[in-house]
């Protein structure tokens, strides 16, 4: 078993050790690290080390034949649910792909037609309140037109009484 | 391996379901394999898989052919395997230690008739290989599952990852360097 001491690896030839583990270093690299090797008991600790930690990482699963042919069943089945929902997706999508040029032109004439009906005592309410505001001034211009007359029945109480019969009386 | 699924490919395109249903029969086992070691739990990796396969059959027609099938639904399946990974995450303790507990029982279940003894320690490495495996970051996880585990090249993992081939291989040492430091009383 190897001891702490010599697997440690020299700190520049550890990534090239973990390529050359997993076959992954070109021929010149292979070749320098294969040199390094011979002469380096800590990286050649170190790569047994690898060697034998790194196959145990790995958990094989071998399902029997009858997982297999469910496999492939339940993913038919998922499949044909996938399946489904797509092409009623695209049936419903297909079907109202003509709509949105007709449903815009309907929906303008449905806005124009609320526009005059519904709408029109909206936009008519200032001109009933402008109505509204001349009758209330005509009623009170009667008004000052009455306070106008009493003024001229106070001045002509006045005259009378300025009058020489009243005077005299 | 994967010879032919162009042709595949362009008849699942065309709506050909015999030849989507091909392509699945073609990848499905490495396809669960992928997913196990992601999940190492039998009927998460089935689900996971399967999840790949659907995902792959309702965007088919988003696949533009500049990678290969195998690589473009390879990276779907590892997308797949990674959301898992995130979710599980997110799940309480209790929860987490359950999973191991099953994964131990798997690991039993799929050694090849060992002594009392053996199953003992592979049931011990199984445990602390799972921890240790879970306590890497998302990215040299997945690097490392695919070199270590499914022999992939560091090309092809790059492809998958959508990722430089120099990023992979950091990932890899990185990797390989905390699981050494986690399992090195196995040494």
């Amino acid at each position: 078993m190897a001891t702490p001491e010599n697997t440690m690896a020299c700190a520049n030839f550890e990534e090239d050790l973990v390529l050359y583990h997993y076959g992954e270093t070109d021929a010149a690299a292979r070749a320098n690290v294969e040199a390094h090797l011979r002469a380096c008991a800590g990286c050649c600790g170190s790569l047994e080390e690898m060697q034998r930690l790194m196959p145990l990482t790995i958990a094989r699963d071998e399902p029997p034949p009858a997982f297999w042919m469910t496999y492939s069943r339940e993913l038919r089945h998922k499949i044909d649910a996938v399946a489904d929902q797509t092409s009623l997706w695209n049936w419903l999508t297909a079907w109202l792909r003509p709509l949105p040029l007709t449903a815009f032109a309907t929906g303008a004439v449905v806005l124009l037609a609320m526009t005059f009906t519904v709408g029109k005592k909206y936009w008519a309410k200032p001109q009933a309140l402008l109505d509204d505001e001349v009758v209330a001034i005509m009623s009170s211009s009667q008004d000052l037109d009455l306070l106008k007359n009493l003024e001229i029945l106070d001045a002509l109480e006045v005259l009378e009484a300025m009058s020489p019969e009243k005077r005299g009386a | 391996m994967n010879g032919g699924d162009e042709r595949l490919v362009d008849l699942a395109r065309k709506g050909d379901r015999r030849a989507f249903e091909e392509l699945v029969e073609r990848h499905k086992q490495k396809a669960y394999h992928i997913a196990y070691d992601f999940a190492r739990n039998r009927e998460e990796a089935k689900d996971l898989s399967q999840d790949a396969f659907l995902k792959a059959f309702t965007s088919l027609k988003n696949f533009d052919g500049r990678s290969s099938f195998y690589t473009w639904f390879y990276r779907i399946l590892v997308n797949v395997c990674l959301d898992y990974r995130r979710s599980k995450q997110r799940k309480a303790t209790e929860e987490f230690d359950e999973t191991t507990e099953q994964r131990i029982e798997a690991s039993h279940q799929s050694s090849h008739a060992p002594s009392p003894y053996q199953q003992v320690i592979a049931g011990q490495i199984s445990h602390k290989v799972s921890i240790a495996l879970e306590a890497l970051p998302a990215r040299q996880r997945t690097a490392f599952i695919l070199k270590n585990h499914q022999g992939l090249s560091i090309k092809e993992i790059a492809a998958m990852m959508d990722t430089a081939e120099g990023t992979v291989k950091v990932h890899l040492h990185r990797a390989v360097i905390s699981l050494r430091q986690s399992l090195a009383e196995f040494a």
